[in-house]
């Protein structure tokens, strides 16, 4: 609960009973960010251990088989600056997330964000309109080669190459299930032989 | 949508519902899925948790450093290599490296000038009090 008193300068001068003196007053609109912050519930460095500590062997396989899928070969690197910037303060762990939702959502955050830094740090290069031309046709060579590889090692398996295909089109979860009418326990097996089959794939080569 | 753009887009969209596969399955069938890959889930879990313990040090050791000093860091910035952060107190600034796990800056090296201050002015207050109840 939050008090929002505009009249007021400060929280202090709003006159209370003593039983609501512990709840937050906003004074100024402009400060609901920093009041939102205050009151979220962020971890402190010894809740972080502890929750590092909580992480059962299934969940610490689910962090490194999301990173391996993905292609993050540096995701050792991503995932203990995710950490650090959660006890620097950069990007505080709300201990109201699911940590390993939290640790996966800021990779991929951070993931991204790396790869737009690049991008630009590519672009304020006075070679970059020839030598990026040049980099996009291989770039576009190398993607197109992924996806026909990827597709290969589905093999004879309509049902896989059907999802995939669905995916590669932006699909969602429940849209391809409806789409294709597929339960959801169909759906995981499916999913499942995909995995299976360009799980090697994904360990060794490069994603995005 | 340029091809190039169009085919790194798809290869995202599918990489994406990978991983969010993944994050559906239970204890169970993760295990077995890595087990069946040809890894030791135990081997693999805890070269994962490895890594997350390893930046507590790092983390750790930057602090202890500056409240030797006297310093009270705010929140620190992230920058291109490093990050950054002042005193609250005295507003020396440090910056810390990750990767090289080098400290730098006054604040690394100078103790907290508030607190020489704040320790000079109650030693002031107790002599005064001392002379005066004499």
């Amino acid at each position: 609960m939050v008090f929002t008193a505009f009249d007021y300068r400060t929280q202090e001068e709003v006159e209370r009973p003593p039983e609501l003196m512990d709840i937050p007053v906003l004074t100024d609109v402009c400060h609901l960010s920093n009041l939102i912050d205050s009151l979220r519930p962020w971890a402190t460095r010894e809740e972080v251990d502890q929750a590092i500590e909580k992480l059962s062997k299934a969940d610490l396989c689910k962090i490194r088989k999301v990173a391996e899928l993905k292609g993050w070969h540096d995701w050792e690197d991503l995932l203990s600056e995710v950490l650090l910037r959660a006890l620097m303060g950069k990007r505080r762990y709300d201990k109201s997330i699911d940590f390993v939702t939290f640790l996966i959502g800021s990779m991929r955050g951070m993931h991204s964000n790396n790869k737009e830094k690049s991008r630009k740090l590519e672009q304020l290069d006075p070679a970059y309109d020839l030598a990026s031309r040049e980099k996009r046709v291989d770039e576009r060579l190398q993607d197109e080669a992924d996806l026909a590889e990827r597709l290969q090692l589905l093999g004879d398996d309509p049902e896989a190459r059907m999802l995939f295909l669905d995916l590669a089109c932006g699909m969602n979860k429940q849209e391809i299930k409806l789409k294709r009418s597929l339960s959801d326990r169909k759906f995981a097996a499916i999913m499942k032989r995909i995995r299976s089959k360009l799980s090697g794939r994904n360990d060794h080569k490069g994603g995005t | 949508m340029t091809d190039n753009k169009r085919d790194s887009e798809e290869l995202e969209n599918i990489l994406e519902g990978l991983a969010d596969s993944v994050l559906e399955l239970s204890d169970q069938e993760i295990l077995d899925e890595v087990r069946k890959s040809g890894a030791d889930p135990e081997e693999y879990a805890e070269r994962t948790r490895d890594v997350l313990r390893l930046a507590l040090p790092k983390f750790d050791r930057v602090n202890r450093h500056l409240q030797h000093l006297g310093h009270a860091i705010m929140d620190w910035q992230a920058q291109e290599e490093s990050y950054e952060s002042r005193c609250k107190k005295c507003g020396l600034s440090v910056s810390f490296s990750a990767t090289s796990n080098e400290i730098r800056g006054e604040a690394s090296v100078k103790p907290c000038q508030a607190n020489k201050s704040q320790k000079r002015e109650a030693a002031g207050t107790w002599c005064r009090r001392d002379i005066a109840s004499r």
